[in-house]
């Protein structure tokens, strides 16, 4: 190759190449330069980029300013968060759940629950099991069935989410009103097949239902049973009673408009408080993200994740209703318990509006027979502030308003109403 | 350099090198290779340079790596350094003090008090003009001097300090005792080099004298005077109103010591409450950061950057210590607004350590007399709660301790004394 190179330069008497003192140079100077290239590409560092760079919108680095509109409420940053209950309070749940599991056919005869079942879709031999003298008492009025291993086990899940659906409109049947719900991402998470292995994981997944667009548990009696410590309990428990949740900051820029921002929010928290942090953290030179906590009233700012102390008579119960109505209220009014004066007290008070897209509008959950059973505060976006339960193991927080509505659906999907305070 | 190394293989004849193959070979290859090594080792030592490009005014906000060094108990704080402004509705409450500036000397004559004025080192002359029946007047046993703009713009940074530091000491000079205060360099990072200056912050400038590692500002009577209308009064006062504050967040990381976390931070809040945020966001696949509000306990947690709302008669007096001793009270004991009450308390509850380091130690900063002239609650690394002064323009908030010592700092570093709580 040298040799056709520098045929100027050189000759080739017998064994020997000639070069000129040009050509030697020429020939150097061409070997450095492609052996500098070559190395160049070996040893440079793949293209890798640079965490800074590389990040999901939820980081803390300040990515480009989007290029839709921004929203009255402003850049949200989210996480999407699970949250699982306080050993302390899982222990409450450990002691009040070692009960045979039960089906409560309130109100009916044999002839009615058998009629249910059968509606249910469980097999004609599976009901007629389930209402004989071995598995089943009838009380007061009531039809009470404790299904067996293979009674549960015999219901697929389709038959499941019905029977369930309507056992949960029934009353003596929480894990069935109250079951525990999952967003199918959520669900294959943390019971699909890539899912850590404990005790009790593989019954579990045999008692899943579906409902609406997620899953749920409610055979939690049964499944402790088969347990064979507090430990394994508490481990299987500690993960069936996780929830979907949101952590929400919101991002300040040096261009943001800090005025629309605090017009949108400025019915939460006091103007004059909210202001000087915004102000101060669009004068950063690349602003910074901070809480939505800031943005909340005193009641929810106070209570955002943390879960309400075991009450006594008389404290009021945190329901979803008393946390909904008392979101603005300092201090909380202890009639909104329940939704005796509730919903009377919305109907008077607020105006009904077609979809929640204001800060602080109410929604009003509505089971599949018209039945508010939930509560909750629109903040912004799709996400809602709330309290889904009356006992002390459930926390105040934020969810999207698609995960909650999945959780109160039943054998149909639930009904939203919203109301809008008038001087909101 | 060929013809040595290769002496055996090559031959000079008139201006030409001749090289036998073999030679030629090697002279390539050591060519090749010494070129290649030398761009690799110069590859990889510009690798390992550091970017000067990273982000150095908050490098702690923006830092996702990793510290290398051992992390503390508190977790890995991400803290932004903000400026708050009073709000609006705050600053016009101080824009009705359009007062004439006076220098108040209680208990002095007038020849005591141009002494004292010549001991601060106020040139002979000015003593003389200040003292003159034109500028003083004696009521009681005090004498007030009403300083004009020949005397207050003559006055050198070093005397102003002197003076006005003397004159903090005394009863009567609010300003000179409670002056507006820019520790470090932040007079000059927030407003400017003095390029720009507007004629009011030009005045503003002439007016600075140092205090401690920073400058002070206390001629606000007279420089009101010098504002033509209430949008120009409105807006020096805004800026003037700046405060060095803290915004800080906690970083969990998926490998964060959860139980070390909360055991420093138990201190203060129900472990239960913030354990289940913590765990999920250490869930997440690259961990998050949350707000440290979370970490607050109910007072501190519902008030930090938010303003006092203005008091009624009969409403407690909600200065530093009633702020300090109510940090993990619910509700808040107003008794600590009685400097005895507190001293007593203090004394009987708490006990003296040498310096912060657990959550919630009180710090208290004592005036060259020994009095506590503020307090503050100690939270983690460098950074206290603290509500500076008693009136409802000030807010609560995040500061860094040594910028709180440099707001109290007359002619030499306040003492401090730190106190924790026995039963804690």
């Amino acid at each position: 190759m040298a040799q056709e190179q520098h045929r100027d330069a050189e000759e080739s008497p017998g064994s020997t190449i000639r070069f000129s003192a040009l050509g030697l140079t020429v020939f150097s100077v061409g070997l450095v330069l492609v052996s500098t290239l070559a190395t160049l590409q070996l040893v440079r560092r793949p293209e890798v980029p640079s965490p800074t760079l590389n990040i999901s919108p939820a980081s803390d680095q300040a990515p480009a300013k989007p290029t839709a509109p921004i929203p009255p409420w402003g850049e949200f940053v989210e996480y999407d968060i699970n949250l699982e209950q306080p050993d302390e309070y899982l222990g409450f749940e450990l002691a009040n759940t070692n009960r045979a599991p039960q089906w409560t056919f309130s109100g009916m005869d044999r002839a009615q629950a058998r009629q249910l079942m059968l509606d249910s879709g469980v097999a004609p031999a599976a009901v007629s099991r389930a209402l004989s003298d071995q598995f089943s008492t009838m009380e007061t009025g009531s039809v009470a069935v404790h299904p067996d291993a293979n009674l549960l086990g015999a219901l697929s899940p389709e038959v499941r989410a019905k029977l369930y659906g309507r056992l949960g409109k029934l009353t003596g049947n929480p894990y069935m009103t109250c079951p525990f719900c999952y967003s199918r991402k959520s669900f294959q998470e943390w019971f699909g097949d890539h899912a850590q292995e404990i005790p009790g994981m593989a019954i579990a997944r045999k008692l899943f239902y579906p409902r609406g667009d997620g899953v749920c548990f409610s055979d939690l009696e049964f499944l402790l049973r088969q347990l064979h410590s507090d430990d394994e309990r508490m481990h299987i428990l500690k993960l069936l009673s996780r929830q979907s949740a949101v952590l929400v900051r919101v991002r300040i820029r040096p261009n943001t408009d800090v005025e629309g921002l605090l017009n949108y929010w400025c019915c939460g928290a006091p103007l004059p408080d909210v202001q000087p942090l915004v102000e101060s953290t669009a004068r950063l030179p690349e602003g910074a993200t901070i809480s939505l906590l800031y943005f909340l009233p005193k009641f929810a700012r106070e209570r955002l994740y943390t879960f309400p102390m075991l009450t006594w008579q008389p404290d009021p119960v945190m329901d979803c209703h008393w946390s909904t109505m008392n979101f603005f209220n300092d201090p909380p009014d202890d009639r909104f318990t329940g939704t005796s004066n509730t919903v009377p007290y919305l109907k008077t008070n607020y105006v009904e509006v077609a979809q929640p897209d204001k800060y602080g509008d109410v929604i009003l959950i509505l089971n599949s027979s018209g039945k508010p059973v939930h509560s909750a505060v629109h903040l912004a976006d799709d996400i809602v502030f709330t309290k889904n339960g009356y006992n002390a193991a459930q926390p105040w927080m934020l969810m999207h308003l698609n995960d909650l509505l999945t959780r109160y659906t039943d054998d149909g999907p639930p009904k939203m109403l919203v109301y809008r305070k008038p001087s909101h | 350099m060929a013809n040595k190394r290769s002496s055996n293989s090559q031959e000079t004849i008139s201006g030409h090198i001749r090289f036998n193959a073999l030679g030629l070979a090697l002279f390539s290859a050591a060519l090749v290779i010494t070129s290649g090594l030398l761009t690799a080792a110069l590859v990889k030592h510009n690798q390992a340079q550091p970017t000067k490009a990273a982000p150095q005014e908050q490098p702690a906000a923006h830092s996702d790596t990793k510290p290398k060094g051992p992390i503390p108990a508190w977790g890995e704080l991400v803290t932004y350094d903000i400026d708050l402004e009073q709000p609006e509705e705050y600053v016009g409450f101080e824009l009705a003090t359009n007062r004439v500036p006076h220098w108040n000397f209680a208990g002095m004559t007038r020849e005591q008090t141009r002494t004292l004025l010549l001991s601060c080192g106020v040139p002979a002359e000015l003593a003389n003009h200040a003292t003159s029946d034109e500028h003083t007047t004696n009521v009681d046993s005090n004498t007030i001097v009403t300083p004009d703009d020949k005397i207050l713009l003559a006055l050198p940074p070093a005397v102003r300090s002197k003076l006005y530091t003397t004159l903090a000491r005394i009863p009567g000079n609010h300003y000179m005792e409670y002056p507006f205060c820019y520790p470090r360099k932040t007079f000059n990072l927030w407003f400017g080099n003095g390029s720009s200056d507007s004629s009011l912050m030009a005045t503003v400038r002439k007016l600075l004298y140092p205090r401690g590692d920073g400058v002070c500002f206390s001629d606000f009577e007279f420089l009101m005077q010098q504002t033509k209308n209430e949008d120009e009064r409105m807006e020096i006062v805004k800026a003037l109103s700046r405060q060095s504050a803290v915004l800080a967040r906690v970083r969990i990381r998926p490998d964060t010591d959860i139980d070390k976390l909360l055991g420093y931070w138990g201190r203060g809040i129900q472990v239960k409450d913030v354990r289940p945020l913590v765990e999920s966001t250490a869930r997440l696949q690259d961990g998050a950061t949350i707000s440290l509000l979370y970490f607050l306990p109910k007072f501190a947690r519902e008030r930090l950057y938010t303003f006092p709302m203005p008091s009624k008669q009969g409403d407690p007096v909600m200065d530093c210590h009633w702020s300090t001793m109510n940090f993990f009270n619910d509700p808040p004991d107003n008794r600590f607004t009685e400097t005895a009450f507190t001293a007593n308390y203090i004394q009987s509850n708490f006990y003296q350590v040498a310096v912060p380091n657990l959550y919630g130690d009180v710090i208290l900063i004592l005036n060259d007399k020994g009095n506590a002239i503020h307090s503050a609650v100690y939270i983690a690394d460098d950074i206290v709660f603290t509500k500076n002064g008693n009136n409802f323009s000030q807010p609560w908030m995040l500061m860094r301790l040594g910028d709180l010592l440099a707001r109290y700092t007359a002619d030499a570093p306040p003492k401090t004394l730190i106190y924790r709580k026995r039963s804690m």
